[in-house]
């Protein structure tokens, strides 16, 4: 079969495809079939894993009768599952008052007895959610109609959701045919995927181009939610400082217009509202990949305003230090309609212009930058450094190749932060970890992602050529393919580990703990035996550093309450939550991290626009009205405020010697 | 010019050799006699080859010196290797050898045989910067290998009771001694004078390329080589009375100085103003009309002046640049013959 045989003669280093791997490949099937476990039984599951001795030889040859069997599986479950749900939907059923529901981690299948109970559990758990989010400004008790009309919305979706299954444009088989493709291929490492062209294109057709004004570009993952795929730099999307590629909307709402999901039928509704020429303003609801939700308001805007697409700003306190916000390491486009340069050219000339204005120090911001070019990546890292090594990297057997700053000088010499965090990945650790090997500058905030592997999309019959060939349109699909690493000039890797930062800051605790070394399969952390022949400049006082930080974050409000509310949610994650909804709220109460506490705390900070912007914010009263709230956000940031406070001490420190 | 810098870190291969007198004849300084005499049997192409270079002569005529200089050596090699051991005893034998066979390999610049190139590549900016470093790597072998020779020659002569006189040696000999330091001197300055002249051959290509940011990363390094040079020469005092050359370097220094503070800002100042118009532009392009503030259109003309302004500025400063650039290169040149005329034999 062409995608097996596409990933093994190119991938970075293809798993064995023994028997272990064909049993893992079953197991993900069923999983990504069924996530939440309300279709297949576990007696089911069982049997079907039992009979998956060997797939791997099956999957080699191109046979499907593993395929077959759990298509028709699948098919006569969705049945079975269907007419439960409308059968529900004429009852009406109690749990005791202190009823409890779980919260596992990984995929819980049921026995049959157990099945519909757990349905009914869920449902009710739904239920009481969506009731207290409704009510969340303005608290009262429910009363019976309330929940029953809310249950019935909820099972009629789920009703909607499956007859939208068994009716896929493409027959069960070619659902379930391309969920098997999709498995496959991320059982090599999370980062390979497999798209089929049929799914683009036909997603595409479904977008208004007016949906390209809010700036991003929207796909659907292999959940079949819609999930953000690309921001424009410089557009509303951009500029909110909330929106990241890959978080999933969850819901839209227009004033006067409601709310409308983004589910079942109501997806093309959902898209057609927030897509119509009179709507200029909507409030989107996402889910982050690390499982938390965030909302944000965004203005329906030209595309094509890059003004603002390196956000910098000025820092006034004790001393002048300048801040830079890079949300991804976007490369040069020139696309029918935009054009804009690379993000390394883009800071240069913010850079310059800051330095003009005589900051002191810099605060770089990578926080949720999830990559994008690793040559650009080098670029601007080469901005910081002299000339030489910035990385290395290594394809599937070749030697290590060392990548390196082009221009001799820098355009920025003076102290630096890097602020990072936990969705800070791939290009963004290239930049951390060179600036921190360098000891060019102090990586203040979270561990990152720890992703160091280089992709690739190819078409899946590549196999067929005797080298990588470039990207052409495929009928058979393509496939995103894992087909390097990159290392640190010290040749040691950040794959998994991550860059770890130098000042660690508390951060806040995600649901789900999203990163490199937590998904499945991802490929091992290697180091390469290269001498990158890199001059590191002298150490930094970091310990002195670290010790004044801890001073200020152990007495820090903001801080504290981050420990605190973390450790209350590590108890709450481990318990099982309420099902009641009374219970359910005061649960949620007690968990909840929304603002931290602003009280009277004056910003140790004035943020401030840098000359250079004056006269152009100030062109587009809305642009203002973003402008100004970016610089509340700023003021109120506690990571950006110890990030300032590292950076004085730093610039005091080094002066003094 | 080009020609002289390849002889950067050679001057160990002009050193002329003592000449020895012994208290006694005897087999040991016989033996003395055959394996280094051939060490002086070089003078005559030494000399030859240092005149040419450092007289100016032709490309032509300094590579025919320079073969023959090659062959000269060879079979200086060739007699040394022809030698027995004495008394059993290779060790001053080999170190003549290993030293005629460096010195062979150095001056043919194969440079591979004797230096880890890859590393030195990897360590340099570019390729003038790593051959620079190999000749320098490879001079300083050239010195280790002389010493070694020198202190074998030494300790055999001493085991034999042969005295060695630090005679006057003859014309030749003479010569050579003060070519190769004046060719010595002139290398150091040279050395700091290119590295600056180099660095600005870098921000001329950002400049035709339009890369602000190569531009402003360039004259970034470019600053810290003139004040790095500029202190490295003031550790340097004159040749013999002659503050000429000094004089002439530190010259060309500041010049480079002056255009990395003022000039070369100047280009960057026309790059951001191009930046803020063309920003401006697009803003006012993405407008509706009846949406334009009077404002808007006085920030926006004001930006196409200074703009304009910033165009005719830099035509300007590259203009009288290149003027003055080519002639303070000239008379670095004329300051270098004439340094060389007055002091070489």
């Amino acid at each position: 079969m062409m995608l097996v045989k596409t990933v093994e003669k190119f991938h970075y280093s293809p798993a064995e495809m023994d028997a272990e791997w064909g049993s893992l490949v079953a197991k993900d099937l069923v999983e990504n079939l069924d996530p939440e476990g309300l279709i297949f039984t576990r007696e089911e599951v069982e049997g079907l894993l039992q009979e998956t001795s060997h797939l791997e030889l099956e999957i080699k040859m191109g046979r499907c009768k593993f395929l077959e069997k759990i298509t028709a599986l699948y098919e006569q479950k969705l049945i079975v599952r269907d007419s439960v749900v409308r059968q529900l939907l004429d009852k009406s059923w109690t749990f005791p008052e202190d009823e409890m529901i779980d919260f596992p981690v990984s995929v819980v299948f049921f026995e049959q007895e157990k099945m519909e109970e757990n349905y009914k559990k869920q449902v009710t758990f739904r239920t009481a959610l969506e009731y207290i989010s409704r009510n969340d400004s303005l608290w009262k008790e429910p009363s019976e109609e309330e929940l029953e009309q809310i249950r019935k919305d909820i099972l009629g979706k789920d009703a909607c959701k499956l007859s939208q299954q068994l009716n896929h444009p493409d027959g069960i088989e070619g659902y379930v045919g391309e969920k098997y493709l999709e498995t496959i291929a991320s059982t090599f490492d999370p980062h390979t995927n497999y798209f089929s062209s049929r799914t683009r294109k036909r997603f595409e057709s479904h977008l208004s181009e007016e949906a390209m004004s809010y700036g991003f570009r929207l796909g659907q993952n292999i959940r079949g939610e819609i999930e953000i795929m690309e921001i424009t730099p410089g557009s509303p999307a951009w500029n909110s400082n909330v929106l990241n590629e890959g978080d999933v909307l969850l819901s839209v709402e227009v004033a006067g217009q409601g709310k409308k999901e983004f589910t079942c039928q109501e997806t093309s509704e959902a898209l057609r509202m927030m897509s119509e020429s009179f709507v200029n303003e909507a409030r989107f609801t996402v889910r982050k990949q690390d499982g938390s939700s965030s909302e944000v308001v965004l203005h329906k805007g030209k595309v094509q305003v890059d003004d603002n697409i390196i956000q910098s700003f000025i820092l006034d306190g004790p001393r002048k230090i300048g801040y830079i916000y890079l949300p991804s390491f976007y490369a040069q486009v020139s696309d029918q309609g935009t054009s804009y340069k690379g993000c390394a050219d883009e800071l240069a000339t913010s850079l310059i212009k800051l330095k003009r204005e005589g900051i002191e120090g810099l605060v770089f911001d990578v926080r949720g930058n999830g990559g994008g070019s690793m040559y650009e990546a080098i670029r601007v890292a080469g901005m910081f450094i002299n000339f030489g090594a910035v990385a290395m990297a290594a394809m599937r057997d070749e030697e290590g190749e060392i990548m390196k700053d082009q221009s001799r000088g820098m355009i920025f010499d003076r102290p630096m932060v890097v602020l990072q965090d936990q969705m800070s990945a791939s290009a963004s650790e290239l930049f951390s970890a060179a600036i921190q090997d360098y000891h060019r500058g102090v990586i203040v905030g979270g561990t990152s992602f720890g992703k160091a592997t280089i992709q690739q999309i190819i078409p899946v019959d590549a196999y067929r050529f005797g080298e990588k060939p470039a990207y052409r349109e495929s009928g058979e699909g393509f496939v995103k393919l894992t087909t390097g690493k990159f290392f640190r000039v010290t040749g040691d890797s950040h794959q998994q580990t991550g860059v770890i930062p130098d000042i660690p800051l508390p951060q806040k605790k995600p649901r789900y703990d999203y990163r490199e070394n937590t998904l499945p399969n991802s490929l091992d952390n290697t180091s390469l035996d290269k001498d990158s022949y890199y001059r590191p400049l002298k150490e930094l006082p970091l310990m002195a550093l670290r010790d004044m930080s801890r001073e200020r974050t152990e007495t820090d409000r903001g801080f504290i309450q981050i420990n605190v509310s973390n450790l209350s949610k590590d108890q709450a994650w481990e318990n099982p939550a309420p099902l009641s909804v009374s219970k359910l709220k005061a649960f949620l109460d007690e968990i909840a991290t929304t603002k931290i506490e602003q009280e009277e705390r004056e910003p140790l900070l004035g943020v401030n626009n840098p000359e250079f912007l004056n006269g152009i914010s100030s062109q587009n009263p809305l642009e203002e009205k973003v402008n100004q709230h970016l610089i509340e956000k700023i003021e109120e940031d506690i990571h950006i405020r110890e990030s300032f406070s590292v950076l004085i001490d730093l610039i005091t420190l080094t002066k003094n010697n | 010019m080009k020609i002289i810098v390849t002889l950067l870190g050679l001057c160990m291969l002009f050193v002329s050799y003592p000449e020895v007198q012994a208290q006694n004849t005897n087999e040991a300084l016989a033996y003395l006699d055959k394996v280094a005499g051939p060490l002086g049997d070089q003078k005559k192409e030494t000399w030859q080859y240092l005149k040419a270079v450092t007289r100016g002569r032709s490309a032509r005529k300094v590579e025919k010196r320079r073969t023959q200089l090659l062959a000269a050596m060879k079979e200086s090699r060739g007699t040394v290797s022809r030698t027995g051991a004495f008394e059993g005893d290779l060790t001053l034998k080999n170190a003549v050898t290993t030293y005629l066979d460096l010195s062979y390999k150095v001056l043919k610049e194969d440079f591979d045989k004797i230096l880890d190139m890859e590393a030195i590549a990897e360590q340099s900016y570019d390729a003038m910067e790593a051959y620079l470093l190999a000749r320098e790597q490879a001079g300083d072998k050239l010195e280790e290998a002389w010493d070694t020779m020198d202190a074998e020659y030494r300790s055999f002569a001493a085991s034999h009771n042969i005295e060695i006189l630090e005679a006057e040696g003859d014309k030749t000999s003479e010569k050579i001694n003060k070519s190769a330091g004046v060719l010595k001197y002139y290398n150091r300055l040279y050395l700091i004078f290119f590295k600056s002249y180099k660095q600005e051959a870098y921000i001329l290509d950002a400049i035709a390329k339009g890369d602000v940011n190569a531009l402003e990363q360039n004259i970034g390094a470019m600053n810290a080589f003139t004040q790095e040079g500029l202190e490295k020469l003031s550790e340097i005092d004159e040749y013999e009375g002659d503050n000429s050359l000094k004089t002439a370097t530190d010259n060309m220094l500041r010049f480079y100085q002056s255009v990395a503070e003022k000039d070369y800002p100047q280009v960057v100042d026309f790059y951001l103003k191009k930046d803020n118009m063309e920003k401006l532009s697009k803003i006012m392009e993405s407008k509706k009309k009846k949406d334009i503030t009077q404002d808007d259109v006085d920030s926006y003309n004001a930006a196409v002046e200074d703009y304009n302004k910033a165009v005719k500025d830099v035509n300007d400063v590259n203009q009288t640049l290149n003027k003055k650039r080519s002639d303070k290169i000239d008379y670095f040149n004329k300051s270098i013959e004439t340094f060389f005329d007055r002091h070489s034999g």
